[in-house]
């Protein structure tokens, strides 16, 4: 790769994301807006219907099946989106980076830190980047195997099921904030006083809500509420951390080493960029619910354009990386998956060499 | 009677203090208006959370670069004072923008027919107007905010005379229509524009014919350059324009001592290709800075408390919202609106004296 002409390649993707900005206006607006809505009304319907469990289950199905929709679309298409600064443009008081908070365990400006800023800083960097394996998991052989990789499939089990209090320790893990050796020399932004405060001030709010004072509220139907919020809960863990590792834990996906980082180039950034990320692909109602990160490469090439253009801009994305003879990592959600695991697994072992 | 009513008042201030407090803890959002947002819009479009609604009854251009903006403001907007100013907020192409102007038509007319008028002259950049023009239409609808300002007439027992420059003119239209049948005072207005750029001419000429105590003169720049304003004692002048204008008037009328009164407006900053070095406000703290480097950087050299974060325009972690003034984007080459908007400071280059809280 050393006659790659990455500033070429910096041209024509930065070439691809002028042309979109340039088109994004209204029709972005409404899409907002019209997933906001429509977020709120699952919301609000799936809760009512959790309490109909008392008259058929089947009605407490429906409800935890619309409380997950509902939780999702906040936390991907909304969530993610709006804190990535996609919407600033609107001027809107409320639906803006700065404003929006979501509606998980994990406290906003955390995941602003970690994820805005380390992951999509420092994508793939093994040492910076923490999001690559949580450091919980074995993902390449830059890590030295442990004992406790031989049942990492187990741990991502559990990191899934459990995965927004996975994402809202994350910073505080990294930090060393409780428990393990604390690291030297690093430069703390936020006190671990800080962090400590908004973890269980925001922890505790997501718990009471769900699994008091909804379930108080409903009465009788205590029990009915406590369990739909529950299963909502544990199936929107389930999907979001899914389709997560769908986009950045594959079989091909790369690590870089911060050695390759020095002075690294707008082309060199986009190249890293490209070869840390897969997606998957489906139809549209589909890539609403992975908050578009079914094109977790176009997302990673231009994080905060709005994700109502990514659908668009993949097909010029894939043809710029047939010029430069890039691997456009994609295929269908079976595809990746099974990839994830087999990655998982395979880590799970020492090295053959 | 009063005092229950003041009791029922405070009830709801509480019941409200209650609900935001929960929004805030429980659906993330500081209040739960700002919550409810985007669905009660569904139904009331523009709806906004601390901001008045007022649909758009005609909006038509005027010569020299000028829009005539109709509205009909919702019923529980409170009414203003002759010569005030609101802020008008447009959704243009899907972004919300924030211009001020003076409503150039009388209280008494928005009580009759319950229309207020805007005046709106077309600025060098065109972020807002040309915009407006394409986005907005009749029956659309707009924000506007309460009205503000203490340009207003002080005393009616007095002979006033009016010097307009330019787009000066909104607030004395709104004054003389309301105020003229209330004074039998000398009134007098000398408005200054380019030939032809005149505005509400057939109305000046109107209230004219109507109201004998009141005379005008249409006036280029030079004209009233070579015609002295003849000021009497104890009469009070009333001015706005251009800051020059503005300037030389309140000299003359101190002159003459009489009393003065002049409305500034935050105009658009100039563009100036050869400044390099700028003023910005943060936090109210005032400091300088230059366009050589980003804000970032410089913010962090003078130790105000800014969050870096990637450097690179990526996360979003220096952000911060810029209050007034100009920046250019350095990956996008945009130059931003003078407005109120969110700005990244690491790639922002200062092209204006800034506002900024961090």
């Amino acid at each position: 790769m050393t006659h790659f002409n990455y500033q070429q390649f910096a041209q024509e993707l930065d070439e691809i994301k002028h042309t979109t900005l340039q088109k994004v206006g209204r029709d972005d607006a409404h899409h907002i807006r019209r997933i906001i809505r429509r977020q709120r009304y699952c919301g609000w319907i799936g809760r009512a219907m959790l309490l109909m469990g008392f008259i058929h289950p089947v009605w407490w199905v429906v409800g935890v099946i619309l409380l997950s929709i509902s939780k999702i679309l906040e936390n991907m298409e909304i969530g993610h989106n709006v804190m990535h600064g996609q919407y600033d443009w609107m001027n809107d008081k409320h639906i803006n980076s700065q404003s929006y908070e979501w509606n998980i365990a994990c406290d906003g400006s955390s995941w602003n830190r970690i994820h805005n800023f380390e992951h999509h800083t420092y994508t793939n960097v093994i040492g910076k980047d923490r999001d690559f394996g949580y450091g919980l998991l074995r993902l390449s052989d830059d890590f030295k195997w442990r004992i406790k990789n031989l049942w990492q499939f187990i741990t991502y089990i559990n990191l899934s099921v459990l995965f927004q209090w996975g994402i809202s320790y994350h910073e505080l893990a990294a930090e060393r904030v409780f428990i393990g050796k604390k690291k030297e020399g690093r430069d703390h932004n936020v006190s671990h006083k800080a962090l400590k405060t908004r973890f269980f001030s925001k922890g505790i709010r997501q718990l009471l809500k769900d699994y008091v004072i909804f379930p108080l509220l409903a009465g009788p139907l205590f029990l009915w509420v406590l369990s739909g919020n529950l299963a909502a809960n544990l199936l929107r863990n389930l999907w979001t951390s899914t389709i997560i590792f769908c986009g950045h834990f594959t079989e091909h996906v790369h690590t870089f080493t911060q050695a390759s980082i020095v002075n690294e180039s707008q082309g060199q950034w986009y190249y890293r960029q490209a070869l840390g990320s897969s997606n998957i692909e489906g139809g549209n109602v589909f890539h609403i619910m992975t908050g578009h990160l079914s094109f977790q490469i176009e997302h990673h090439l231009f994080p905060d354009l709005p994700s109502s253009r990514y659908q668009e801009v993949a097909p010029q994305v894939q043809a710029v990386f047939r010029k430069y003879e890039l691997p456009y990592n994609t295929g269908s959600f079976m595809t990746q998956y099974s990839a994830v695991v087999r990655r998982i697994l395979r880590y799970s072992l020492p090295s053959k060499k | 009677m009063y005092a229950q009513i003041q009791r029922t008042g405070v009830h709801l201030k509480m019941f409200l203090a209650v609900v935001n407090k929960l929004s805030r803890w429980f659906l993330h959002h500081q209040t739960l208006s700002g919550y409810l947002e985007p669905v009660i819009q569904w139904f009331k479009p523009a709806w906004r959370t601390n901001l008045y609604r007022a649909q758009v009854m005609s909006i038509e251009p005027k010569a020299g670069d000028y829009v005539s903006l109709v509205l009909k403001p919702q019923r529980q907007w409170p009414s203003y004072i002759a010569g005030q100013h609101i802020e008008l907020t447009a959704d243009l192409n899907g972004r919300l923008l924030t211009r001020i102007f003076t409503v150039a038509s009388s209280p008494n007319e928005l009580k009759q027919h319950q229309r207020i008028t805007l005046l709106i002259k077309r600025n060098e950049l065109g972020r807002f107007t040309s915009p407006l023009t394409t986005y907005v239409a009749d029956k659309s609808w707009v924000n506007i905010s309460a009205a503000r300002g203490e340009f207003v007439v002080n005393n009616l027992k007095q002979p006033m005379v009016m010097v307009a420059g330019g787009s000066g003119i909104t607030p004395m239209i709104a004054m003389l229509s309301q105020h003229l049948p209330e004074t039998s005072e000398p009134v007098y207005l000398r408005y200054i524009a380019s030939s032809s750029h005149h505005q509400l001419t057939t109305q000046l000429t109107e209230l004219a014919a109507s109201h004998s105590h009141f005379s005008f003169d249409l006036m280029t720049r030079l004209e009233h350059q070579q015609q002295d304003l003849m000021l009497d004692k104890n009469t009070d002048v009333y001015c706005c324009g251009p800051a020059g204008l503005m300037d030389s008037i309140e000299k003359i009328a101190l002159n003459a001592s009489c009393n003065y009164y002049h409305e500034r407006f935050s105009l658009m900053p100039v563009l100036d290709q050869q400044q390099v070095d700028f003023n910005i406000s943060v936090n109210g703290q005032s400091l300088n800075i230059t366009n050589k480097e980003n804000l970032l950087i410089q913010l962090e050299q003078q130790k105000t408390p800014v969050t870096r974060g990637c450097g690179i325009g990526v996360c979003h972690q220096c952000q911060c919202y810029k209050k007034r003034g100009l920046v250019k984007n350095l990956r996008t080459g945009e130059i931003s609106d003078n407005g109120e908007s969110l700005i990244q400071l690491c790639i922002s280059q200062p092209l204006s004296d800034l506002e900024i809280n961090v």
